[in-house]
């Protein structure tokens, strides 16, 4: 190899890296979510929280996991009923926190698509929606009804989280956000992922 | 269940072991510097010593260290999926250096209970007395946690990669698969460890050949 050729190389290279750094110039400070999650046994579950889970669902596969977050620990049990997947949350003392069901975004009716889409747009300059959660807490029995698919007296609280990849300022990153059942914005986390050099490099 | 996939896996990889012709070990240190902006420095200083041979070549002996890579890649994460990267590979293989440019783009998806990687890659590869070498590179990487749905400090995992290398020097075309099967660990959120075996069918058009090598690799966060 020529060193003329040798010197062109390093050039291009070096032009295409001063590319980059123009294209991307900077990053979006926002609040960030960070979470550990870990697969615990049945054992090692809150005597409650096992409790209401034997009486509402009969589905012998159910996995249980820990989960520490920046609001502090709790128990979380996944269950897959008639092709849904639920997540029933506990605290660590097993008292229900909130059912988390994943649902598809056109299942919801238009016009909270529509209040939702009015939301995520004041937020970010480009959306597209990964996945939706409905999140419902309330009382321990009226969650109970819900998750046997009967309308309970008793109030309760709907709201939705939903998996984005939103641009802002010319950054796109994936948030987590979380709107009311009217569609209005409570929270967004920046979500953080776990490092990759181990898969990229 | 699990003894039998086991038994599985040493049967394959005895069966890999004899028909190939060269087996080794790959030891890897891998560091990235985190810098402003969304940039990272990654530097892999890579090793290749090699234990068996076949056929053993002449006037060598079976065990060499074959070569030692100095790589560095400049990354920039464009967004939570994607990096670019540009980077400068040094190789001294024997007696010789060997220079390569590398251009890569990589897409990270974060599926339910797992991570799938797929990484695009181009270099070009520069030695004395030989042409220069152009690479198209696509590796896939999955990890799965075998604990909760995504990997946490002091978890282990599994990660398989699957690599395709389309080649060509001297106007002639060659292709390189590879694949790795890995288990690794976390020990803390800026080191981890991993092992596992590395496939490696090169030359599949003209003389191929097969190499396996146990991978050992560190990585460090800095």
């Amino acid at each position: 190899m020529k060193l003329p050729q040798f010197n062109k190389i390093v050039q291009c290279n070096l032009s295409l890296v001063a590319l980059a750094l123009l294209l991307y110039p900077n990053t979006t400070q926002a609040q960030e979510k960070i979470e550990r999650e870990y697969a615990i046994k049945a054992t090692q579950v809150p005597e409650p929280a096992l409790q209401f889970i034997s009486q509402v669902f009969t589905n012998p596969r159910i996995k249980w996991y820990a989960e520490d977050s920046q609001r502090g620990q709790s128990i979380e049990a996944k269950v897959k009923r008639d092709g849904t997947i639920y997540s029933i949350e506990f605290d660590k003392t097993g008292k229900l926190q909130d059912i988390e069901t994943l649902i598809k975004f056109k299942s919801l009716s238009e016009a909270l698509r529509e209040a939702i889409e009015k939301t995520l747009k004041a937020e970010f300059s480009r959306i597209k929606i990964d996945k939706v959660q409905r999140q419902w807490s309330g009382p321990t029995k009226t969650l109970q009804l819900l998750l046997a698919h009967k309308e309970p007296e008793e109030q309760y609280t709907t709201r939705y989280e939903l998996i984005i990849s939103g641009t802002k300022e010319k950054n796109t990153s994936d948030y987590e956000v979380l709107v009311d059942d009217m569609g209005k914005l409570i929270r967004t986390s920046k979500i953080i992922y776990g490092d990759n050099p181990h898969l990229i490099f | 269940m699990k003894s039998f996939l086991i038994l599985v896996l040493l049967s394959a990889l005895s069966f890999m072991a004899s028909a190939q012709n060269q087996f080794g070990i790959l030891p890897v240190i891998n560091t990235t510097i985190k810098l402003q902006n969304e940039w990272k420095i990654n530097t892999k200083l890579e090793g290749r010593q090699l234990l068996k041979q076949h056929p053993i070549p002449k006037d060598e002996n079976e065990r060499i260290f074959e070569r030692a890579d100095l790589e560095v890649v400049a990354n920039k994460a464009l967004n939570s999926a994607g990096d670019l990267g540009f980077g400068y590979l040094l190789r001294r293989q024997e007696g010789k250096f060997v220079h390569r440019f590398i251009q890569q783009y990589a897409y990270t998806k974060k599926l339910y209970s797992s991570r799938l990687s797929h990484r695009f890659r181009t270099d070009e590869t520069f030695e004395q007395d030989e042409a220069v070498q152009l690479r198209l590179r696509y590796r896939a990487s999955w990890e799965k946690p075998l604990n909760g749905l995504k990997v946490d400090p002091k978890e282990y995992y599994l990660k398989f990669n699957n690599e395709y290398l389309a080649s060509l020097q001297d106007s002639k075309g060659n292709l390189e698969i590879r694949g790795l099967a890995a288990l690794g660990y976390t020990i803390n959120k800026d080191n981890r460890i991993e092992t596992g075996a590395d496939y490696r069918m090169e030359k599949v058009f003209t003389h191929l050949q097969h190499k396996l090598f146990l991978s050992i690799g560190f990585y460090h966060n800095f």
